[in-house]
């Protein structure tokens, strides 16, 4: 376990939806390992990655990615989606609700926090390390 | 300098290993010591008598350059200790030492 | 000033690569930070100008566009040498600003600028 008096963080960008390829199962494990050595873990669903966020994914003969999201978000993952993208994939629709952006959602695993590309920036700027998953 | 690779697949081309390999060339002229990291399909990129832009071509490498694969992914694969280059440790955890080498050692990470 | 290098290596509108890239890489530097784009591969062709209207002919948003918004917000978009020879595109192609580097030039700015890597 490293010891720090300050957290350093890790921010990942996963780009790549889940099962079509390994790159949800490596940033998965290398998400919780980064947790049990006590590090922030930050993680932005771009493009066909937010696919990672849907409930009732029951993979019979893959990494179960979705149980793994869980467990990150269990574990202190700070998991943020990207807005628009999860609009155009149908699992949110963003709409504004008392002033406010609606993102409730029945197809959403509990936990997984929707922001504009500026959230993505964000995270990136205060990050330590970042990653990328899936892409190239 | 430390730079940590992360491959997670093959190149497809000598374009695309040059994408991803070039790095090592320009490393090497500034004596920087490099960690490559090979998980999933990046583990073939470790096994010998592979030629062309196929494999890690680490002859443009810096000195102090370590490659390390994952034991998972290789036996998943069926690629035993035998058929790799020589020089790649094999490490059960590879996620846990590649996060720990990016956070605390590496100055700059890469991953394709 | 943090510094962020994104490499695309898809062309625009077949895969959505390209778009994304650029799309982060404007929100990065419309934050007054500093981003370098590099073009590789069929990356490359994201810095090809004479885009006509991609919206209305195949409903797919301008990449030409954002490459001249990154440009104009003080970004860096570098086009691999070899990769726009091996393409037959010349440099009077390429929308103004892109700059054309070397392969060797290209990871020294990778090293040097790559506090921050993301790949497309």
């Amino acid at each position: 376990m490293v010891e720090s008096s300050k957290k350093k963080t890790v921010a990942m960008m996963l780009f790549s939806a889940p099962f079509g390829s390994q790159y949800a199962d490596h940033l998965c494990r290398v998400a919780e390992r980064a947790l049990d050595k006590g590090y922030a873990v930050e993680i932005f669903l771009y493009s066909d990655a937010v696919h990672a966020q849907m409930t009732e994914q029951n993979p019979k003969l893959f990494f179960p990615v979705g149980e793994a999201v869980k467990r990150l978000i269990e574990k202190g993952a700070v998991i943020k989606s990207c807005e628009i993208c999860s609009i155009a994939r149908g699992y949110i629709k963003g709409e504004l609700k008392d002033g406010k952006k609606d993102y409730s959602s029945t197809k959403v695993i509990n936990g997984v926090n929707f922001c504009s590309i500026y959230g993505f920036v964000d995270l990136l700027s205060r990050a330590d390390k970042v990653l990328s998953f899936g892409g190239s | 300098m430390r730079i940590c690779l992360l491959l997670m697949r093959t190149p497809s081309s000598d374009e695309d290993a040059e994408r991803m390999l070039g790095i090592l060339r320009g490393a090497k002229a500034q004596g920087t010591e490099i960690a490559v990291y090979l998980l999933g399909d990046g583990v073939l990129c470790a096994r010998k008598g592979q030629t062309g832009y196929v494999g890690l071509n680490l002859g443009n490498a810096p000195e102090k350059t370590t490659v390390s694969a994952s034991a998972r992914d290789l036996r998943a694969r069926g690629i035993s200790e035998g058929d790799l280059e020589p020089g790649v440790e094999i490490i059960e955890d590879l996620e846990g030492v590649f996060i720990e080498d990016v956070m605390e050692r590496a100055e700059r990470v890469f991953t394709w | 000033m943090p510094k962020l290098v994104i490499e695309i290596s898809h062309s625009p509108f077949g895969h959505e690569n390209a778009y994304a890239a650029l799309f982060a890489a404007m929100a990065w530097v419309s934050m007054g930070n500093e981003a370098v784009v590099l073009l590789r591969g069929e990356g490359v062709h994201v810095g090809r100008k004479g885009q006509v209207d991609p919206f209305k002919n195949i409903g797919l948003p301008p990449t030409e566009k954002q490459v001249t918004e990154v440009l104009e917000m003080e970004g860096r978009v570098i086009a691999d040498r070899r990769a726009l020879q091996m393409r037959g595109i010349r440099a009077e192609d390429l929308i103004q600003g892109v700059e054309v580097l070397d392969s060797g030039e290209i990871s020294e700015i990778m090293i040097k600028e790559g506090e921050r890597f993301l790949t497309f």
